[in-house]
């Protein structure tokens, strides 16, 4: 199962659970579970978010893999300078 | 107004132009004979990307008029490499990675090569208060001192090796 | 490739590709291109700094000889809300009133109309007689102005994002955001010490030496061709469809090289109005920003006031960290203060922290990315601080960082776990520097700090065209702003095993080039480094299968090494091993031209960090600074080509050093700055600085090939603190309040 950590700007989204474990084999599979989960989190996770799956930062994970031990993390998407 | 009719040479070069009287020289280099090797970083004097020599003096084209040049002879960017040869200065900035965006870079060449004219062998505090006029935001200023002091031992070298009997 | 490689080409430093044409004037930038029939465009700016548009009228300046187009606001095509993308969270609305002015001015140097004439003297004689009636605004023009309960408001449909409940009266707050961790209650409970102070840092510019230069020349079927100087061309597509209603593929935009942007040269200015212009007038227009011009209406970066809370136990352990700031997004929102709250604590492992930040919009124009945008400012503060902690603890500065450093499988303040970082090692080499623990005199301080950038990956796109004598021609997409043709072919000439010599970079525009991101973030030399990598690998498998056709062998039967094919070990063919030139010359039998490319969004950014040492010497009857000493250590990851990787550093540091002791936007209580040109606001001239030392660290990223992290931005990060730090010591008084002038170290002086 990978585990999922919310950061504090989306606890409102998931009942204010830090992190929890989820079966998913891809980004897009985990956001659908997520979303079943909590109703509405699905959206957020989908636009203009960026996403480390084992500290590897994605811009637009959509089809990123997520391994059986992966760590996912959210973060507001950088570019700039 | 007329236009003023001008005659001058560039680069060793005679150049016959028109110009407004309050033209400036940078404005008649780039716009006129299209050399636009000469940049346009200010047009106040500050930042020196529009150096040329105006005979012997180094000067800012952008603060020198047009009609200034009459008779005399202006040198440019364009005129420092000697055919297919770059100057000693041009390749000391290449092999010292002196220049990073290169807008600045023609002015800088132009002011080393009369800073080493008068100065050929000057020191680091010298060197920066002649470049001083020459802006550069990119590089902080270190490689391109650590090329003129090396580019000033090498041709104070190269003029001793020529002044020697064979 | 994280383990140690013996790299034939990359690490070496040799010329750029394009280094003859730019120390020859050969290189066009900008402002150099013309064509036959051009005309020139120039801008009638707000004399306002916030003022209702009443009535603009164009009839007395259309009738003029020589005029051949004039333009406002209401010549352009509404554009609707929609998000730029990006960390500031720029909106295309804002963009197209930014570029020109609808209803209100919000700054002065706001664009209000544009024409174009036959030459650029005659436009600007021809403002005169473009009348505008005004109904003048009071000025917003400082944080605490703009945040006042009953300030002037910018936009009335404004109203602050991020608070619950939804506000009921609009705001020149734009958004409010929030990151924590752990109980900061808590950890200030459990520390020995706490140390508290606010720093402010006023409005600065980029100050690239090019002014904003662009030529556009539309056709009669309504196709636009466009040169500029751009940091990404194909964002200045975009924008430009979006702004003009014009559809992307109708726009080809083409890059002249750059002068410099340092994030500035991301955002559109004068292209649309160009392009605008153009089909008005039916003939090119060109356009050039002056630099009043570009201080008033490009640029700049934020003015910021951040209040900082640190509490540490007695051996230098942090156990909060807490923050309130606010940057000045300038007349549309959109400022830097997410990456910049995202940064702040990053160095650090502490368990309880709480930011709290600000947008904020002033009458001031809005502002643009500047080299690791809102990290500068926010470091700043956070760096000042721990310095004033290092000193309380009476504990060395370097060792209160590297007790609590960040390092690989640490939760990153900003959300993710490090992979390699080499924050610790850029610190254990500050410590061993001889520029740490040389002796100082009278007068004289040091100061140490420590910086930080996510560094990004983003979208590239790369061919590799193999010519028919087998020399190599790398096409991408991004502007060559400080060297990067030269890493590109160095890691084309790595990949492929060919000389460096006999690669050729092309910086293609938007139809030559797949889609490639800008020039910034610290991305190019990763991510379309990555890019023009892997099209390589592609030329490579394509240079095997010819070989295994040549050799009548399968293609798992031939291997590639040093830029030739041969039969795999154990493979029992009687053959020489084949050149890629050799491979291209007989191309033709074996299946046409080699032509290898990639497209990717690279993942994996590696961040990067830095420690700077900064030496100064305080006049004290002048309260002038001079920099005597300054060291840039930084982890590169992997350095491709050393000496643009130090200039970089050097840069970064100058940057950083301006930042700190001179630039600032000076406004007149109209609202007007007072220093718009290089005289005024003064950026460091040579004789202002001293040698700038560097060490570049290696800790490879492994998301990269070889190992590259991205170097442009983390070096302007650390400057502001490590040289305020130094003033500290120097005087010792601490100033919370940049640029350190003259004036204001003086009054520090005579005040203690």
């Amino acid at each position: 199962m990978a585990t999922v950590y919310f950061p504090d700007h989306l606890l409102a989204y998931c009942e204010n659970q830090r992190q929890v474990e989820v079966h998913a084999t891809t980004y897009r599979e985990l956001v659908r579970l997520l979303d079943k989960r909590f109703p509405g989190i699905g959206r957020v996770l989908s636009e203009r978010i960026s996403v480390a799956i084992d500290g590897q930062i994605c811009h637009e994970p959509f089809l990123e893999g997520i391994g059986i031990n992966s760590e996912v993390h959210f973060l507001h998407p950088i570019a700039a300078g | 107004m007329s236009k003023m009719h001008v005659s001058a040479s560039v680069n060793g070069e005679p150049v016959e132009f028109l110009c407004e009287p309050q033209q400036s020289l940078l404005n008649v280099l780039r716009d006129e004979l299209n050399l636009t090797g000469t940049k346009e970083g200010c047009t106040t004097g500050d930042c020196g990307a529009c150096s040329v020599m105006l005979d012997d003096r180094l000067v800012c084209s952008c603060l020198t008029l047009a009609a200034e040049v009459q008779g005399k002879s202006v040198g440019t960017i364009e005129g420092v490499a000697n055919g297919d040869t770059l100057h000693p200065i041009q390749q000391a900035l290449l092999e010292h990675a002196a220049l990073q965006c290169g807008v600045c870079t023609p002015g800088y060449v132009v002011a080393i090569k009369a800073l080493l004219e008068k100065n050929p062998l000057p020191s680091e505090s010298e060197i920066r208060y002649w470049l001083a006029g020459n802006l550069c935001r990119c590089t902080g200023y270190d490689k391109i001192i650590t090329a003129v002091q090396d580019v000033a031992q090498q041709m104070a070298k190269a003029d001793k090796n020529a002044g020697e009997p064979a | 490739m994280s383990e140690a490689v013996n790299f034939k080409y990359i690490g070496t430093r040799p010329v750029r590709p394009d280094g003859v044409d730019k120390v020859t004037g050969r290189a066009n930038y900008g402002a150099d291109a013309n064509l036959p029939g051009m005309i020139h465009g120039v801008v009638l700016r707000s004399p306002h700094a916030h003022a209702i548009i009443k009535k603009i009228d164009l009839s007395q300046v259309r009738l003029l000889d020589g005029i051949y187009a004039a333009v406002s606001g209401n010549d352009f095509p509404e554009v609707s809300s929609g998000s730029m993308g990006g960390e500031g969270g720029g909106d295309y609305k804002d963009l197209a009133a930014n570029i020109m002015a609808r209803n209100k001015v919000l700054y002065h140097g706001h664009a209000v109309a544009a024409v174009a004439a036959r030459t650029r003297e005659l436009a600007v004689e021809a403002l005169a007689l473009i009348q505008v009636e005004y109904e003048i605004l009071d000025p917003v023009m400082t944080l605490d102005a703009a945040m006042a309960e009953d300030a002037a408001i910018l936009d009335e449909s404004m109203f602050t994002q991020g608070v619950d409940p939804k506000p009921k009266y609009p705001s020149n707050i734009a958004s409010r955001i929030e990151f924590k961790r752990g109980d900061i209650e808590q950890g200030f409970l459990e520390a020995d010490i706490i140390v508290e102070s606010e720093f402010r840092t006023p409005t600065v510019h980029q100050g690239y030496i090019e002014p904003h230069a662009c030529l556009a020349s539309i056709n009669e079927g309504g196709q636009a061709t466009l040169w500029c100087s751009t940091q990404g061309h194909f964002d200045v597509r975009a924008a430009s469809a979006k702004v003009l209603n014009m559809d992307l593929c109708d726009i080809k935009v083409i890059p002249s090289e750059i002068g410099g942007g340092f994030g500035g040269k991301t955002v559109v200015y004068q292209e649309p109005v160009a392009i605008l212009l153009s089909r008005i007038s039916g003939r090119p227009v060109k356009m050039v920003m002056d630099r009043d011009e570009v201080f008033r209406a490009s640029g700049p970066a934020s003015a910021s006031h951040t209040r900082v809370k640190i509490g540490a136990r007695s051996d230098g352990t942090l156990t909060a960290m807490s923050c309130w700031m606010a940057f000045e997004a300038g007349a549309f929102k959109g400022s830097a203060i997410m990456p910049g709250a995202m940064c702040i604590f990053t160095p650090y492992k502490v368990a309880n922290f709480y930011i709290e930040g600000f947008d904020v919009v002033v009458n001031k124009p809005k502002v643009a990315a500047y080299r690791a945008p809102g990290a500068p400012q926010a470091m700043y503060a956070c760096e000042s601080l721990m310095d004033e902690l290092a000193r309380k603890l009476e504990m060395d500065p370097l060792e209160l960082r590297l007790v609590n450093a960040v390092e690989e499988g640490v939760q990153a303040a900003y959300g993710p776990k490090f992979n390699a970082i080499g924050f610790r090692e850029c610190l254990e080499v500050a410590k061993q520097h001889p520029n740490y623990t040389r002796a100082l005199k009278e007068g004289q301080g040091r100061g140490v700090a420590a910086g930080f950038w996510f560094n990004v990956g983003m979208q590239s796109s790369a061919e590799v065209h193999i010519n028919e004598n087998g020399t190599v021609m790398v096409i991408e997409g991004n502007p060559d702003i400080g060297g990067s043709r030269a890493s590109m072919a160095l890691m084309a000439a790595e990949t492929l095993g060919v000389p460096y010599e006999k690669v050729r970079v092309v910086v293609a525009d938007t139809e030559n080039a797949g889609y490639t991101n800008v020039t910034g973030g610290s991305r190019v030399t990763f991510a379309t480094g990555m890019a023009v990598i892997q099209a390589a690998q592609d030329i490579i498998s394509q240079a095997k299968q010819r070989a295994a056709a040549t050799w009548e062998l399968d293609e798992d039967q031939v291997d590639w090494q040093n830029g030739h094919a041969i039969p795999m070990p154990g493979v029992n063919a009687d053959v020489e091993p084949l050149s890629l030139a050799r491979i291209a010359a007989n191309s033709g039998r074996t299946g046409g031209p080699l032509l290898g490319r990639a497209s990717l969004n690279a993942k994996g950014a590696g961040p990067g960090f830095s420690v700077n040492i900064a030496e100064v010497a305080v006049d004290r009857e002048t309260g002038k600074t001079d920099v005597i000493g300054f060291t840039a250590i930084q982890d590169a990851g992997k350095a491709i080509h050393p000496a643009y990787v130090e200039g970089q550093l050097q840069g970064g540091a100058a940057q950083g050093i301006g930042w700190a002791l001179n630039e600032e936007y000076i406004y007149d209580e109209k609202g007007v700055m007072q220093n718009a040109g290089f005289l005024d606001y003064r950026i460091p001239v040579a004789s202002d600085l001293p040698k700038i030392d560097t060490h570049i660290v290696e800790v490879a990223n492994t998301a990269h090939p070889y190992g590259v992290r991205g170097v442009g931005e983390t070096p302007i990060v650390a400057p502001l603190a490590a040289v305020a730090n130094a003033v500290r010591d120097a005087i010792g008084v601490r100033i919370t309040e940049l640029p350190l002038s003259p004036s204001r170290v003086l009054e520090s002086i005579d005040g203690a």
